[in-house]
């Protein structure tokens, strides 16, 4: 008998991990650079 | 915090690292008897359910750590990891609903496993919606600090929920009845991911934690020149 094919099912979930993961650092790493910039700018010693 | 700037390269490399060798085991890896490849979906859904838990554990440790030593630094890091866990809580209730789709044909089962790991995503957007609602910085990490603490009961009822209760769910995948529990050629991927998801987590949770106080390091810049403005 041949087995169901769950590739579907198998790439979504590797797909939306790597999204919200991958969007999580992303958008974490914008804010951080955006920020060490203007404190920079500031004069100021970033932590 | 210079010390979080210092180990994230390095953190980075070894996870990524790890994260290739682990997609490599995962995409060699056997499929399933029974669930074909739908099984490969255990190895994410897996170490992301670890990552909820042992983020939940940092932060009560954190908390208690912080209600006792009042430092910025460990308030800063129990702010961070309940950003990372509830991103980890996400995909491991993401990844449970697409995989009992075609196992048990339904996206969502009022199970027991299921529904305390939904109390837990609450319970970090609860701490993210309590931090976010107080004007008083530190008031807010008090509350905090003292919610997380009396939410980590739900630790111990999300792992034993399938042993106490008759569920949907499987039982423990590493320490459940040895009949049940993963073995053989499914093993190697799975704990190689979960190392590789361990280091994932601490890597995010550095990221999230600079960011956090290069946020507060900004905010209290503008509060200074708002009261230099005021004089």
């Amino acid at each position: 008998m041949a087995m169901t094919d769950y590739t579907d099912y198998v790439l979504g979930v590797y797909g939306l991990t790597i999204l919200v993961l991958g969007g999580m650092a992303w958008l974490w790493w914008r804010r951080l650079r955006r920020l060490q910039e203007r404190l920079r700018a500031e004069g100021r010693e970033v932590s | 915090m210079k010390w979080l700037a210092r180990i994230q390269f390095p953190l980075g490399v070894l996870t990524a690292l790890t994260l290739g060798v682990g997609l490599w085991l995962v995409m060699t890896a056997p499929a399933d008897y029974q669930q074909g490849d739908a099984v490969r979906i255990l190895y994410v859904h897996v170490p992301a359910a670890k990552l909820s838990l042992l983020s939940y554990l940092f932060l009560t440790v954190v908390s208690v750590l912080f209600l006792w030593k009042r430092t910025e630094t460990l308030d800063i890091l129990a702010e961070a990891s309940v950003v990372v866990g509830a991103g980890f809580t996400f995909v491991t209730l993401a990844s449970g609903s697409i995989w009992g789709k075609p196992m048990w044909g339904a996206w969502w089962a009022w199970d027991a496993r299921l529904t305390s790991m939904l109390v837990l995503l609450i319970l970090f957007m609860g701490l993210m919606a309590l931090r976010n609602a107080l004007d008083d910085p530190r008031k807010a990490a008090r509350a905090t600090a003292v919610l997380a603490i009396v939410g980590v009961v739900d630790l111990p009822i999300i792992h034993f929920s399938v042993v106490w209760w008759r569920t949907l769910h499987q039982p423990p995948s590493f320490a459940g009845p040895a009949k049940q529990a993963i073995t053989g050629e499914l093993l190697p991927p799975l704990l190689v991911m979960s190392v590789a998801f361990v280091l994932l987590g601490a890597w995010l949770l550095v990221l999230k934690s600079r960011e956090v106080a290069a946020r507060r390091q900004w905010e209290a810049l503008e509060t200074e020149r708002l009261e230099h403005g005021h004089d």
